[in-house]
């Protein structure tokens, strides 16, 4: 019992632990966000001076008549897409997680429950092993990640009793399929070039994020993550569960799968354009939660944009920690991992 | 007026034989409050289920005010009638307030703000559970009871015609299972349908405008607490051997003994 009673605590997060006003947090979140890209344009292989980054932006502007064709490059070309795609890559993630969370009445979801990951990555092995451009790799994850979940989905309605149970299983079963069939990929790929850039490509980068990607992606990508905020009021209702949110008036029939089909797209979309990216879907929104409380409609704005900053932070780590390039993936598996010992030890002192 | 109505109702669990309920007639009318008695598994909550449209019937239809429930969309179902369910489980620590200002979203949607008349009830709700001192606390905090309270006061804030609880008693202290009978007294009074699933016939029997007896998937009496609550049938229906004695307008049963 008191075993129970312990694992229930760490389960569920608690309310607020400073009580600062949700409009505060949202206006720190956001000086954080904006701090954190200051930096991230600064840093990195070739430090620049935030002046020399102003001065670019300045240029820009016709505000400033000198050029500075070093920083200029560097800002222009490597940095702000990569910036602006760990914006909307890290705010779409944590956004998905966090309705994943409510959705299936489970702090402890990620974005991947429902096969999402593996079958974006047997999509995008499929699409190596065949020898596609990157592009082609990119549909291929898109079109795995949402393949995989709909196979999921549709086992899930063959199954009896429904619910949230049976799309558990559902989930689960879909991602053992699709993992099965990224082995057999990988099996039957050529160990020399093909292998290396499979693996290279699970672990996650938004290294190859140019203008091109961004022109086609930061759209979609923006506008699903403002729909799972402005949803986020409804997830307050539909976490009662499925009598409750029914005798508010709540459609469960509809809202559930309407809410999953915009959480993965915006999952399989963040995947196809950076790879796999643990840890943020799980970790951003428990943040968001301890900082505004668990009210959806409250902290899914934060979340928002605690992924937007993490995301930016993280891939600045990624690209200038070493030398060379750590992939972005194991940067935020590791960092992820262990914030989220914190993050657990904050609820749990909670509970005393 | 009738609020809710069935005709030969009847639900079967797919792939399993026999019927949970089988031809249920009723009409229920505002102002009633509506005591339903039976042996556990005989279809109680299902039957509240069906009444709220969470279950699709297997025959017959229910019927909100003389319209098929099926053709209601679901936030008008809301405001005419609220539920409580057996038992509440807080995944997330919202706050009490929280929990029950949802119990307005039939009356002012997700995003809009609380009118003045939403305040009022959440407040007014609140304080007929004793739940002001608990307001801002995470309601995964709360003992059992105090939760079951917070749902209550949830569906009262909810502010519907026809309220449906299904064993509101469960893990509320002796005090509160006392105040909650007279309260839902009190809201049958005011003009509301209130009909609660119960194992307690001596409560029925003090506070009920009206009994039903579920066994065997079909409404065995219907009628007066007076005559439906007596030791005979209850005796029958629980197959414990029961006395009854009266005292003030209260019913108690106690067991045979065979004492020398």
């Amino acid at each position: 019992m008191i075993f129970l009673r312990r694992v229930s605590s760490v389960v569920l997060p608690r309310g607020p632990a400073i009580s600062v006003r949700p409009a505060l947090i949202r206006s720190l979140a956001l000086t954080g966000v904006v701090l954190s890209v200051v930096c991230a344009l600064c840093l990195g292989r070739y430090p620049l001076s935030p002046l020399r980054v102003f001065g670019v932006f300045g240029h820009l502007l016709h505000l400033s008549a000198g050029v500075d064709p070093l920083a200029q490059a560097v800002v222009m070309q490597a940095r702000l897409p990569r910036i602006l795609a760990a914006l909307l890559v890290g705010s779409a993630l944590s956004c998905g997680g966090a309705t994943y969370q409510a959705v299936f009445r489970n702090p402890l979801v990620s974005p991947d429950l429902l096969g999402v990951l593996s079958g974006a990555a047997f999509g995008a092995a499929l699409a190596i092993v065949s020898g596609g451009s990157a592009f082609v790799v990119q549909m291929g994850a898109f079109g795995g990640g949402l393949l995989a979940v709909g196979c999921g989905l549709l086992i899930s309605r063959t199954l009896p009793g429904g619910g949230i149970l049976a799309l558990l299983l559902g989930g689960l079963i879909g991602n053992a399929i699709f993992t099965a069939l990224l082995s057999l990929v990988k099996y039957l790929a050529d160990p020399m070039d093909q292998l290396p850039a499979i693996v290279n490509w699970l672990l996650g980068s938004l290294a190859p994020s140019g203008w091109r990607e961004l022109a086609w992606m930061s759209g979609p990508l923006l506008a699903l993550t403002t729909a799972l905020v402005v949803c986020a009021p409804v997830l307050d209702v539909l976490s009662l569960g499925d009598d409750e949110a029914r005798s508010l008036g709540i459609s469960v029939r509809v809202m559930r799968p309407a809410l999953i089909v915009l959480a993965t797209l915006a999952c399989a979309m963040t995947i196809s354009m950076a790879g796999i990216i643990g840890w943020i879907g799980l970790l951003v929104p428990h943040v968001a939660r301890l900082l505004v409380g668990a009210e959806h409609r409250n902290m899914m704005p934060v979340t928002a944009l605690l992924g937007a900053g993490g995301l930016v932070l993280a891939d600045t780590c990624a690209r200038s920690l070493t030398t060379g390039e750590v992939p972005l993936g194991i940067v935020t598996q590791l960092f992820g991992a262990l914030a989220f010992v914190l993050v657990l030890r904050r609820l749990r002192g909670g509970m005393a | 007026m009738t609020l809710l109505s069935c005709r030969n109702l009847g639900f079967r669990q797919p792939r399993q034989p026999g019927s949970v309920l089988e031809g249920i007639d009723l009409s229920l009318r505002e102002g009633e409050l509506v005591g339903l008695l039976g042996l556990n598994g005989a279809g109680k909550s299902t039957l509240l289920r069906l009444l709220m449209g969470f279950l699709a019937p297997s025959t017959g239809e229910v019927f909100l005010e003389g319209r098929p429930l099926r053709a209601w969309p679901a936030s008008a179902i809301a405001r005419h009638l609220a539920y409580v369910p057996q038992s509440h489980v807080a995944t997330f620590p919202y706050t009490v307030r929280r929990m029950v200002e949802l119990g307005r979203v039939p009356h002012s949607g997700l995003t809009g703000r609380l009118s003045t008349q939403d305040r009022r009830a959440v407040s007014g709700a609140l304080g007929r559970m004793g739940l002001e001192r608990f307001a801002d606390r995470p309601v995964t905090e709360l003992s059992g009871g105090e939760r079951q309270r917070v749902v209550l006061a949830r569906a009262i804030a909810q502010d519907a015609r026809g309220l449906l609880l299904d064993e509101p008693m469960t893990g509320l202290d002796y005090g509160y299972q006392m105040r909650l009978m007279a309260l839902l007294a009190e809201l049958a009074r005011e003009g509301r349908l209130v009909m609660l699933t119960s194992h307690r016939p001596e409560e029925l029997y003090a506070h009920a405008s009206r009994v039903l007896v579920l066994d065997h998937g079909r409404i065995e009496a219907d009628g007066p607490p007076q005559d439906v609550v007596t030791a005979q049938r209850m005796s029958a229906l629980y197959g414990v051997p029961l006395m009854q004695m009266d005292h003030a307008g209260n019913r108690f049963f106690h067991q045979e003994r065979n004492e020398k």
